[in-house]
C-alpha cells in the first residue's frame, strides 16, 4: 500500500469511530483511532510491528527507507544549528540568533531523544504494558455507561483534537512565514537558522533548504503530536482504570449480597495489577518526562525573549503560536499525570464509602486494609525530580519566566 | 385561596435570610420561592444591565485618563474592586444550578433516636452563628457604603491631567462622585448630578452587597460542615460505649439506652460519671478516666480479651433484645452514614464555589499590588490616605473571611481522627475497633476547599497573601 491508500485509509477508520458507539479492545484503539499508529507508518516507524505480523518484504524496506530518511534529516538539521549555536554564541549583536538556535536544539534533541525512546529503548516494555492494560480494558456495555468509560473516550478524542489543530496551527506559521517574507519584503529567509559552508539563502539552494527544513518541522510537529496522544492517552486510560475499580468498590455490599468477599478479593487483585502497570509506566517514562519539562522550559523562555525583542511584528506571531503549542503540550502531560494520582487516591476514598459497617468483621479488615494501600498515590515523576502534577506546570511557568529574565538581563549587558 | 407557603427543610430552610436577601438585590437565584418568576427574572435582568453600564462607564473613564499614572493606577484599583462584584454576579448567574444541587444535598439527613438531642443542639448553634455572620456582613457593608459616600464630601475632587501640549501636569474638576466615572450626561451639577449620586449610591450598595453575600453564603456552607463534625466528634465516646455493650459486659448498659430529657446539655454518658462532668468536653477532665467502677475492679467486668461468649446460645452478654443490638448497630451506620453525607457536601461545596475564589484571587492579586504601590505614596491623613487604607482592609477582609472558615473546616476534619482515637476504643467492641481504625484511616487526609485545584483556601493562603502584599509595599517604598 502506498501512502495515499494509507491516509485514505486512515480517514475512513477516523470517521468510522466517530460513528459507531462500540468501544473497542485497548490495542485496536490504539491502531485505529489515534493518529499515532498510522502517522509512525507514514514515516516508517511502526509500533505494532508484532501484532501486525507484516511480513512483506517490500513494505519492510519501504518503512526503513523512509526511517531513515527521516532520522537523517533530523540529525542534519540537528548538528547544522548545533554549530550555528556554537558560533554565534557570545558574539556582540547576535543575541537574537543564539537564542533562536538554542530553542531549536531543545526541540530537535528532544524529538529525537523521543524517537530513540519509543523506537528502539522502549519499545517492548512499551507493548507489554498495552498488553497488560488491554487484559483490564473490556467493560461490558453496561460497565461502559455506568462508570463513565465513554466519556472518557469522548474526552480522549476531544484531546486529539485540540493537540492536532494547536500544532498544525503552529507549523503553518513556520512554513508561510518565510513566504511572507519574500512576497512583501523580497527577503530570504529560512524556518530555522542553521550554519551550512555555502550560504543556504543562494537562489539554487534556498528552495532545497526550504523544502528540507519544512519536512523537518512537519514530521517533527506530528511526531509531537503522535508522542503526546499515545502518552497522554496511555496514563488517561491507566487513570479511568483506577476510577472504574474505584467505583466499583462504592457498590459493594456486604449484607446483601454473599459473593461481596470474592468480589472485593477481586477489586483488590485488579488494583495490584494496575499499582504495578503505573509504576512500569513510571519506571518507562520517567527519564522522558523530565527531558520533555526542561526542554519545554527552554523553548518557552526562547519564545518568550522573541516576544520582548524589537523584531518585525509577523514574527511575533510565531512565537505566541510557539508558546501555545508549548504549553498545551506541558499541560496534557500535567493534568494527566495529576489525574492518575487522584483516581489511585479514589480507591481509598469509595473503599470508605462501601457498605462496610455491618456485622461482618473480616470484610472491614480488607477494606482497612486496602484503604490503607490505596492512600499512598501512584505518581509518574521526572526520573524522581518531580511529581509530574499541575504544580509541575507552575513551577516550570515560574522557572522559564525566571529564566527569561535572566537572558534579558544579560542582553541589558 | 390562599397559597400555602411551601415548607422548606435541611439547609434551604438555614440559609432561607441569606437567600431572600440575595434575591432581593438581584442575584439571578430563581427557586425556594412562591409567585410569578418572570418578575423577578426581570428584576435580575434590569439589574445586571444596569451594573454592567456603570462598570463600562467606569472602564471608559479608565482608558480616557491613561497618561497620568496615579491616575492610572487610582483608576485601574476602582475596575478591580468592581471587577469583583460583577464577576460573583455573573458567576452565581452562571453557576444557579451548582448552588442548588449543593443545597439539595442535606435536603434530608438520617436521624437516630439516641443522637437526636446532639444533632439538634449543634445545629442550633450553627443556625445562630450563620445568622451572626449574615448580620455582621450586611451591617459591615451598609456601613462601608456610608462611609464612602461620606468621604465624597470631603476634600477636593479634582483629578490631575497630563496637558500634553505644555507636556505637564495641571489639576482639573471633576464631579463630587463616590467613583470616577465617564457618563454620556453631564454630571457636574445639576439634576444629572443628583442622579449619578444616587444611582452610584445604589450602585456601591448593591454591587458590595451582592459580592460579600455570596461569599457569605459560601462560609455558611462551610460553618455548617464544621458544626455537622463537631457533632460526630461528640457522639463519638457515647457510640463506643454502646458498641462496647455488643460483646462485653458493661455493667450499666440499662443506662445507655435510657432516652435523655431534651433539656440536658450534657452527651450521653454513664450514669456514674454524670456527678463527675461538668462539661460535655470531657476529655480535658483528667479524673474522669479513672472514675468508672468498671476500671478499678475486676469484679464488675469480665476481662475484654478473654471473653468468648460462642456458647451461650449468641444471646448477648448484658442481655440486650435485639431492638436494642439493633439499635447499636444502627447507631454506627448513623454515624458512617452521616460522615459520609458531610464528605458528598463538602465536595459539592468545592465545586460549586471553587472557581469564583480563584476568580476573587486573581483580581485581588493584582490590587493588592497596586494598592501597595499606592500605599507607598501617602504622606498624611488625607481623604487620599483614608481611601488607599479603605481598599486595602476591605480587600484583605474579604480574603480572610473564606479563609478563616476554610481552615476551621480543615481542622475539625483532621481533629476527627483525634477524637476518634481518644474516645475509650479499647473498652469497645471488636466491631468498635475497627470501626475506629477506619475512620482514623480515612480522616487522616482533611477534607479541603480547593481553588478550582489551584490553591487550598486556608490559613496559609491568607498568610502568603499578606506577606506578599508587605513585601511588594518594602520593596517600593525603598526604591523611592
Amino acid at each position: 500500500m502506498n501512502l495515499s491508500e494509507n491516509l485514505r485509509i486512515f480517514v475512513t477508520r477516523i470517521k468510522s469511530y466517530f460513528v459507531s458507539d462500540e468501544v473497542r479492545n485497548f490495542v485496536l484503539f490504539l491502531k485505529d483511532f489515534f493518529p499515532s499508529e498510522n502517522v509512525y507508518r507514514l514515516f516508517g516507524f511502526t509500533f505494532f510491528n508484532k501484532l501486525q505480523n507484516n511480513t512483506n518484504q517490500k513494505r519492510q524496506r519501504w518503512q526503513k527507507g523512509i526511517i531513515w530518511t527521516v532520522i537523517s534529516i533530523y540529525l542534519f538539521f540537528t548538528i547544522l544549528t548545533t554549530i550555528d549555536f556554537a558560533i554565534v554564541i557570545g558574539k556582540p549583536g547576535k543575541f537574537a540568533e543564539t537564542v533562536e538556535t538554542f530553542g531549536w536544539i531543545a526541540a530537535h534533541g528532544l524529538v529525537l531523544a523521543k524517537i530513540f525512546f519509543f523506537f528502539y529503548w522502549k519499545r517492548d516494555d512499551l507493548m507489554k504494558i498495552v498488553e497488560r492494560l488491554d487484559q483490564h480494558f473490556p467493560h461490558s456495555n453496561r460497565e461502559q455507561l455506568q462508570f463513565g468509560v465513554i466519556k472518557i473516550y469522548q474526552n480522549l478524542k476531544t484531546l486529539f483534537r485540540i493537540i492536532l489543530s494547536v500544532h498544525a496551527w503552529n507549523w503553518l506559521h513556520f512554513v508561510y512565514l518565510p513566504l511572507i517574507l519574500f512576497l512583501i519584503e523580497n527577503e530570504l529567509e529560512l524556518l530555522h537558522p542553521i550554519y551550512f559552508p555555502v550560504d543556504p539563502l543562494q537562489p539554487l539552494l534556498y528552495p532545497i533548504f526550504f523544502i528540507l527544513q519544512t519536512i523537518d518541522v512537519l514530521a517533527m510537529v506530528f511526531l509531537f503530536v503522535s508522542f503526546e496522544t499515545f502518552t497522554s492517552a496511555l496514563i488517561c486510560i491507566t487513570a479511568m482504570e483506577f476510577d472504574v475499580l474505584a467505583q466499583k468498590l462504592s457498590q459493594i455490599d456486604p449484607e446483601s449480597d454473599e459473593n461481596a468477599e470474592v468480589k472485593l478479593q477481586r477489586i483488590i487483585d485488579a488494583y495490584n495489577d494496575l499499582a504495578d502497570i503505573a509504576s512500569e509506566l513510571e519506571d518507562i517514562f520517567s527519564p522522558l518526562l523530565l527531558i520533555q519539562v526542561f526542554a519545554g522550559i527552554f523553548m518557552i523562555c526562547v519564545c518568550i525573549v522573541f516576544m520582548f525583542l524589537p523584531i518585525r511584528i509577523y514574527f511575533m506571531i510565531k512565537f505566541v503560536a510557539g508558546i501555545i503549542t508549548l504549553l498545551v503540550q506541558l499541560f496534557c502531560i500535567c493534568f494527566y499525570g495529576e489525574q492518575l494520582q487522584i483516581s489511585s487516591t479514589r480507591v481509598a476514598d469509595e473503599a470508605y464509602n462501601c457498605n462496610w459497617y455491618g456485622k461482618n468483621l473480616k470484610f472491614r479488615k480488607i477494606i482497612l486494609l486496602t484503604m490503607l494501600r490505596a492512600q499512598h498515590a501512584q505518581k509518574l515523576t521526572g526520573w524522581k525530580f518531580m511529581d509530574v502534577g499541575l504544580p509541575v506546570f507552575y513551577w516550570s511557568l515560574q522557572t522559564a519566566h525566571s529564566y527569561y529574565s535572566l537572558l534579558s538581563g544579560l542582553y541589558e549587558t | 385561596m390562599q397559597v400555602q407557603q411551601p415548607k422548606y427543610t435541611g439547609l434551604v430552610a438555614d440559609l432561607l435570610p441569606n437567600i431572600r436577601i440575595m434575591q432581593a438585590i438581584g442575584h439571578f437565584i430563581f427557586r425556594y420561592i412562591t409567585g410569578p418568576i418572570l418578575i423577578r427574572k426581570l428584576y435580575s435582568s434590569v439589574t445586571l444591565v444596569l451594573f454592567l453600564f456603570q462598570f463600562v462607564c467606569i472602564l471608559i473613564n479608565l482608558g480616557a485618563n491613561t497618561d497620568e499614572v496615579s491616575e492610572l493606577t487610582a483608576n485601574t484599583i476602582t475596575a478591580l474592586f468592581f471587577t469583583h462584584c460583577i464577576t460573583k454576579f455573573i458567576y452565581v448567574a452562571l453557576n444557579a444550578e451548582g448552588v442548588y444541587r449543593t443545597m439539595g444535598i442535606w435536603n434530608q439527613s438520617n436521624t437516630h433516636p439516641l443522637f437526636a438531642e446532639s444533632d439538634a443542639r449543634y445545629h442550633s448553634i450553627a443556625l445562630s452563628k450563620m445568622r451572626r455572620l449574615l448580620f455582621l456582613v450586611t451591617l459591615t457593608t451598609c456601613m462601608i457604603a456610608v462611609f464612602w459616600t461620606t468621604l465624597t464630601f470631603f476634600g477636593d475632587s479634582t483629578k490631575l491631567w497630563k496637558d500634553k501640549v505644555a507636556n505637564e501636569t495641571i489639576v482639573v474638576d471633576i464631579p463630587r462622585l463616590m467613583i470616577k466615572s465617564w457618563y454620556p450626561w453631564n454630571s457636574m451639577s445639576g439634576t444629572f448630578y443628583y442622579i449619578s449620586l444616587a444611582f452610584q449610591l445604589y450602585y456601591i450598595l448593591f454591587s458590595m452587597l451582592q459580592a460579600n453575600l455570596s461569599d457569605v453564603l459560601f462560609c455558611s456552607w462551610v460553618l455548617f460542615c464544621c458544626e455537622q463534625l463537631q457533632h460526630l466528634k461528640g457522639i463519638m465516646r457515647p457510640l463506643m460505649e454502646l458498641s462496647a455493650t455488643l460483646d462485653t459486659y458493661r455493667p450499666n448498659s440499662a443506662a445507655l439506652f435510657r432516652s435523655i430529657s431534651a433539656g440536658s446539655k450534657s452527651e450521653l454518658i454513664l450514669n456514674d460519671e454524670m456527678e463527675n462532668e461538668k462539661n460535655s468536653n470531657y476529655d480535658m477532665n483528667i479524673s474522669a478516666i479513672y472514675s468508672t467502677k468498671a476500671d478499678w475492679g475486676a469484679q464488675y467486668r469480665a476481662p475484654t480479651t478473654l471473653q468468648n461468649f460462642n456458647g451461650m446460645n449468641g444471646s448477648n452478654p448484658n442481655g440486650l433484645t435485639k431492638k436494642q443490638e439493633l439499635m447499636v448497630r444502627s447507631a454506627i451506620k448513623y454515624w458512617v452514614e452521616r460522615h459520609k453525607h458531610v464528605v458528598r457536601l463538602v465536595s459539592a461545596i468545592g465545586d460549586t464555589y471553587g472557581l469564583a475564589l480563584l476568580l476573587h484571587m486573581l483580581t485581588s492579586t493584582i490590587m493588592l499590588t497596586l494598592l501597595a504601590y499606592q500605599a507607598t505614596k501617602i504622606d498624611g491623613i488625607t481623604v487620599f490616605a483614608l481611601g488607599v487604607i479603605g481598599y486595602l482592609l476591605y480587600a484583605l477582609a474579604q480574603i480572610f473571611l473564606f479563609c478563616i472558615f476554610g481552615n476551621r473546616l480543615i481542622e475539625e476534619s483532621s481533629s476527627v481522627m483525634e477524637a476518634a482515637y481518644s474516645c475509650h476504643w479499647y473498652d469497645g467492641s471488636e466491631e468498635a475497633k475497627t470501626f475506629v481504625q477506619i475512620v482514623c484511616q480515612q480522616c487522616q487526609k482533611a477534607m479541603t476547599i480547593s481553588g478550582a485545584k489551584f490553591f487550598t483556601v486556608s490559613l496559609d493562603l491568607f498568610a502568603s497573601v499578606l506577606g506578599a502584599c508587605v513585601t511588594y509595599f518594602m520593596v517600593l517604598v525603598q526604591l523611592k
